[in-house]
Formats: structure tokens, sequence, C-alpha cells
């Protein structure tokens, strides 16, 4: 299985990629909405982890481009620590599969990672 | 003539290659320490990684790699850490957050904070009032509490929300010796702290709405709307009629 994890944070995406990589999980990871959007244009992963605050694309614009691929559904996990009602609505207007609120615990996100997969 | 302008050429071309010559030492400092930088992150990565994922008992000590805790004899390496811890707390809640303040506490960063409080700079002390009080340095409570009333605004508002942070509605106690105003920012702020917190205002509230200081009895008033306290307000104003 293959995952996205896309945060403009370095430090955070190491962690979520360790932890994933520690679960069995392939991950590839991006620093900015513009990286994400080409590797999803080369090859879809099996879900995508994104922050909604990147510098060239937002979160929500991924979601957008993820849901007009054709194929497939990628599911899509928000993290962001922008937990006001009306972003966390039109993620999930958009498409967004679910949102986490930063700050998060990395044993939730590997439950939720999992039931998403499984599904 | 003609030797003054070979002069004034000559001056102008010696600023000129010795503008470039800094600026080059400068780039090279700046790639070198930037290299540095990137190596250290390399092995406090590692470094965090096992504390996130860590599960040991209560009291047994973190892994800390050989690497690792040489670099840390550095005090820019320590500060780098402290950034990165900084960042994760930040993000990271449970016990992969309890797990990052474990290592700050037991690496001694709170030493390294704590020295910024003394600084002279006001944006280190901010900085060391925000290190300890993200990272639950309640030991450090006192050296917080003195700045609450700090001249500085900054520093004081950072000290302010620490002791909030760290101790809730109790945290409030700043309020009985507050001699400088509480901005309007501020009290939205503390508020919005508050919010998160569990408990309600202590029965020092009668004090604060009777303060001294008309931006204390300002806050006060909004805390008791905000806790639906209005029979206390309402008394306040009675007695004072």
């Amino acid at each position: 299985m293959n995952i996205l994890v896309a945060d403009d944070e370095p430090m955070l995406v190491r962690a979520i990629e360790g932890r994933l990589r520690k679960e069995g999980y392939t991950v590839q990871s991006a620093s900015d909405g513009q990286q994400v959007l080409e590797q999803i244009a080369r090859q879809a992963p099996d879900l995508i982890i994104t922050d909604i605050m990147m510098p060239y694309a937002s979160g929500l614009e991924i979601i957008a481009a993820v849901r007009s691929l054709p194929g497939k559904k990628v599911p899509v996990i928000i993290l962001s620590s922008m937990g006001q009602e009306d972003v966390v609505l039109e993620a999930f207007q958009l498409g967004a599969d679910d949102y986490i609120t930063k700050p998060f615990s990395p044993n939730e996100l590997s439950v939720r990672v999992r039931r998403l997969l499984t599904a | 003539m003609q030797a003054f302008l070979l002069r004034s050429m000559l001056v102008v071309l010696l600023l000129l290659v010795g503008l470039i010559a800094f600026m080059l030492l400068y780039l090279l400092r700046r790639a070198a320490l930037e290299r540095r930088n990137t190596r250290w992150r390399v092995h406090f990565s590692s470094l965090i990684q096992r504390a996130i994922d860590w599960e040991g008992a209560e009291g047994d000590r973190l892994p800390v790699t050989f690497r690792a805790s040489r670099s840390l004899k550095r005090p820019a390496a320590r500060q780098l850490l402290i950034a990165e811890l900084i960042t994760g707390k930040r993000a990271l809640s449970g016990s992969a957050g309890a797990n990052l303040v474990r290592l700050y506490s037991q690496l001694g960063l709170g030493a390294d904070s704590l020295r910024k409080l003394a600084s002279p700079a006001w944006h280190r002390q901010a900085q060391g009032v925000q290190e300890l009080a993200l990272m639950e340095q309640r030991n450090q409570v006192a050296r917080i509490y003195r700045l609450t009333n700090a001249p500085n605004e900054i520093i004081r508002t950072e000290a302010q929300a620490a002791i909030v942070q760290l101790y809730g509605f109790e945290g409030l106690r700043f309020l009985d010796v507050l001699v400088r105003p509480l901005s309007e920012w501020q009290q939205i702020h503390l508020l919005r702290l508050l919010s998160r917190t569990p408990g309600t205002p202590s029965g020092k509230l009668r004090e604060w709405l009777r303060s001294t200081n008309p931006t204390v009895r300002d806050f006060a008033r909004k805390l008791t709307a905000e806790h639906h306290l209005e029979d206390m307000l309402d008394e306040e104003i009675q007695q004072t009629e």
C-alpha cells in the first residue's frame, strides 16, 4: 500500500513517515501542494494524508484535484491545525474521507489509515 | 588630475573586491552552517522518531543515540533540537506528545530555555517562556510568574498565556497583582485558552471585579459572562452602588 504524506513541516512529515513505514506501508512525501499534484499525476497513491495550509496548492485544492481523477477513488485524510467548522465542512463537501485536527495522536492516525485502507 | 582619478578608481576597485570577498565568505559560512544543521537534523530525526514510538514504563529513560548525544554538547545543536521538539509538541498529542516533553526534560533542555529568560533581548525572553510553557515545565512557574507583570508587553502577554496554559483558571492569580494593562486582544486570547480548560473561575473573581486595574475589572466581567455568573456581577454592582 502506497501512502502520500504532504505537510510543509519536515519534522512532522518525517514523524508520520516513520510511523507508517514501521507498519509496513510504502510512503512518499511532499512538502508543498505542487509536489503533491505532480506526484498524483505520475501515479495515484492508495491514500493521501495532507495538511490544508501548504505553499502553491492547499489541501482543499488537492482534494478537488484527486476527486477529478478518473478510476478508483483515492481516500484523503486532512491533517490540519484549522479546526473551524466551515473549513472542516468544506473539506468534507469537497470529498475528504477524514479530518484530523492538530495536535493529533499518531496512534489514532494509524487506526484511521488502516480503517480507510481496509474499507 | 589623472593620478587622482587613478587613485579613486583603485579605491572603488578595492571596495568592490572587499565587498565580493565578504559576500563570498558570508555565503560559504551560511552554506557550512546549513550543512551542519542538516546533519544534526538527521541525528535528531531518529531520536525524535524513537521518542514518539516509545512505550517504556514511567521512570524509564528514553533511548538517546550516541551521535545525537555527541551533537548535543553544542548549544546550537541543543537549540535546533528544542525547535524540532516544539514543532512536534504543537502537532502531536497523546503519548507521542508526552514523550517529546519527557525527552526535553531528560536532556535537560529546560536549562537552555531558562537561560533565555535572563537574556536582555525581549524576543529571547518571550521565546524562553513559550518553550517552557509548551514543554509543560511546571517547576519553572515562579520564574514565568514574575514576568506576568513585565514592562515589555510581549514578554508579559507570553508569560500570562504560559501560566494559564500550565495551570488553567488557577493560573489567573497573576490578576491579583497585575498593575499593567491587559489589552483587549490579550483578554480574548486568555478567554480562548480557558475555554479549553476544565473548571470554573476561582473565588478570586469577586476581587478581580473590584480590582484597581480597570482592564482586570473588564476581563473579570467577561469571565462572569462566559461562565454565566451574572448573579455575582449583579451583586458586585449593587454593593458598589
